[in-house]
């Protein structure tokens, strides 16, 4: 229960910030403008938007993801906070879930508001033209207009790569809030992006690991990396939406498995941040 | 009767990581607390009281010792929904109004919305928050947080408080607001257990007085008890600063300015301080008896580390 209310007064803050709110609304310009780039073919237009878009959401959902997951446990030991809540009938492990999952809801928020601004303008895209649907719209033909509007094969697989970056920001939220329970925000912001970016280049890591001209001992460097380190790459689907022509067999599977092992490593963090935090002194 | 609070040999230290050396903030505490007294928790700076309440509340974990609060371990659960506490000069989560910190904190104890509705406009009206209750946080003063930190220890109707400095950056009206309500949790058979450096306040409040120094446990006692006997006061005039020297042998709590003395003694060394000063030259001007004031007893116990 304590939970829950720790998790909804977490979000309830991080929705009245305003640093937050200038992020989405970045995220929701930087897409609009996306569509001013006329001088590219309508083809070229709509694959830049598509990788525009999902680049952006998960751009400014990074932002957001570190950002919370860096400051919201230190700024309560910070500014003693805690000691109200934790004085209360409120158990260690309910605190630090309720604000990963406080956390998780923003993402969630931030990143459905700025997909569907993205969805809708890449139909707006998709139906812009001669005869196109929107071009009805614009001499005020409505009944022409729906007539006329078509949806995109493509938009599932849209969706889904929003849930991927979505997936993929918690996981990050999680290292980060794995990472303040114990240790100062300024290398907390650097560790997460550090595992970030080694994350992002899981491949690299794989690959170096069974490369037998890689010296032994950093054969096994490269191994450790890329089995502790979350593997961020698995999210990065963009390739294949983008160019759906592309064959990629199984997206489905693929994208079950990935989430599966997002919300596994990410309940893995939230259960090791949690046993730190029993013994911490606040 | 059960204890509200006993703590057996308490201890906890803390490693300091320039020095590298364990600094011990409380020292093998023992103590007692009967329910319905309020506790008077005296120490200066750094004494440990803090870092007491802080063992009692779960914050920090104690090195050996044992604390346990109504015969249940401190820390536990089940003990948090009978105690409260007010942090010093505390902070609330600014985004929110005075009425929605105060629902937040309610909610973290189960109260059903409709009764937790009721009290908090209750409290807030308590503590003079009424017309102000649906401000933000960030638009309150110091004095306002407090408020709002008394009324949120307030939210569980706790059998026993922990105040830590509750009068700390207070106005005069607000300082006596507070006091009254202190004295109105007494009446209503609470335990207040206060750490406080306002040291007028606890003697008009508590029954009962500790003194902590440097972690250790100097005096305890029921505050009549420590304010027993009578002290005098001895002013005189024509003091230079060697007589000085002799006056502070026979009268370590004497002060002097511009050749006048101010010294407070025990009544039985009166005679041979009045004829130290009258042989070296100085003249007696008044000899007056006066009441021990917590601060003389604190001042007394803090500068004589006595253990008692």
């Amino acid at each position: 229960m304590s939970t829950w209310i720790i998790a909804l007064n977490t979000f309830g803050e991080a929705m009245r910030k305003k640093i937050l709110n200038v992020f989405l609304i970045l995220a929701l310009g930087s897409v609009i403008i996306s569509l001013t780039f006329t001088f590219l073919t309508f083809r070229q237009q709509v694959d830049i938007l598509k990788s525009f878009g999902l680049g952006l959401i998960q751009f400014w959902g990074l932002f957001i993801a570190i950002i919370m997951g860096i400051t919201l446990i230190p700024q309560d030991m910070d500014q003693r906070t805690i000691y109200t809540i934790l004085s209360k009938p409120v158990k260690r492990y309910e605190y630090i879930v309720g604000r990963f999952l406080g956390a998780a809801m923003t993402l969630g928020v931030n990143v459905l508001l700025m997909g569907l601004a993205f969805l809708v303008v890449f139909l707006i895209k998709v139906n812009t033209g001669d005869d196109s649907a929107m071009d009805a719209l614009a001499n005020y033909h409505i009944g022409e207009f729906f007539s006329r509007f078509h949806w995109s094969a493509e938009i599932p697989g849209l969706i889904g790569g929003i849930l991927m970056v979505f997936l993929k920001l918690l996981l990050l939220a999680a290292v980060a809030i794995f990472f303040s329970v114990f240790i100062s925000m300024t290398v907390n912001f650097f560790l997460t992006a550090a595992v970030f970016i080694v994350g992002s280049m899981s491949s690299v890591t794989e690959s170096m690991a069974n490369n037998p001209e890689t010296s032994p001992l950093l054969r096994v460097i490269y191994k450790g990396f890329h089995l502790l380190v979350p593997n961020f790459g698995n999210y990065d689907i963009q390739n294949p939406l983008i160019h759906p022509d592309v064959p990629q067999s199984d997206i489905g599977m693929y994208m079950v498995k990935a989430a599966l092992y997002g919300l596994a490593y990410t309940i893995v963090l939230i259960v090791l941040g949690v046993l730190v935090f029993e013994r911490r002194e606040v | 009767m059960e204890n509200a609070i006993e703590i057996r040999d308490l201890t906890k230290s803390f490693h300091n990581m320039l020095t590298k050396e364990d600094v011990i903030a409380v020292d093998h505490l023992t103590l007692d607390v009967p329910p319905g007294q309020i506790f008077g928790f005296l120490g200066p700076n750094g004494a440990g009281k803090t870092t007491t309440i802080k063992m009692l509340l779960g914050l920090i974990f104690p090195d050996s010792g044992t604390a346990h609060i109504f015969g249940q371990p401190a820390g536990e659960i089940d003990v948090k929904r009978k105690i409260s506490y007010l942090p010093e000069s505390p902070y609330f989560y600014e985004h929110l109004s005075g009425y929605e910190v105060m629902d937040f904190y309610g909610r973290l104890f189960n109260i059903p919305a409709k009764a937790r509705k009721k009290r908090v406009e209750e409290l807030l009206e308590q503590v003079g928050l009424g017309a102000q209750m649906h401000k933000r946080l960030r638009h309150y003063s110091k004095g306002m947080l407090q408020r709002v930190g008394l009324a949120q220890a307030l939210i569980n109707d706790p059998q026993l408080l922990f105040l830590d400095e509750p009068t700390s950056g207070l106005d005069p009206i607000a300082h006596l607001d507070i006091r009254d309500l202190i004295l109105r949790l007494r009446e209503e058979g609470k335990t207040l257990f206060i750490s406080s450096h306002q040291l007028s306040d606890v003697e008009m409040v508590c029954d009962r007085v500790s003194i902590l120094n440097h972690g250790k446990l100097l005096r305890v006692d029921n505050l009549s008890a420590l304010l027993a006997g009578e002290t005098t006061q001895v002013r005189a005039a024509n003091i230079t600063d060697e007589v000085f020297q002799g006056v502070k042998e026979i009268a370590p709590e004497s002060m002097v300015s511009d050749g006048a003395l101010s010294a407070r003694i025990d009544p039985e060394k009166v005679d041979e301080l009045v004829d130290y000063i009258r042989r070296s030259g100085g003249s007696v001007v008044a000899v007056t008896p006066v009441q021990r004031t917590l601060e003389d007893i604190f001042i007394e116990t803090v500068r004589g580390g006595n253990l008692s």
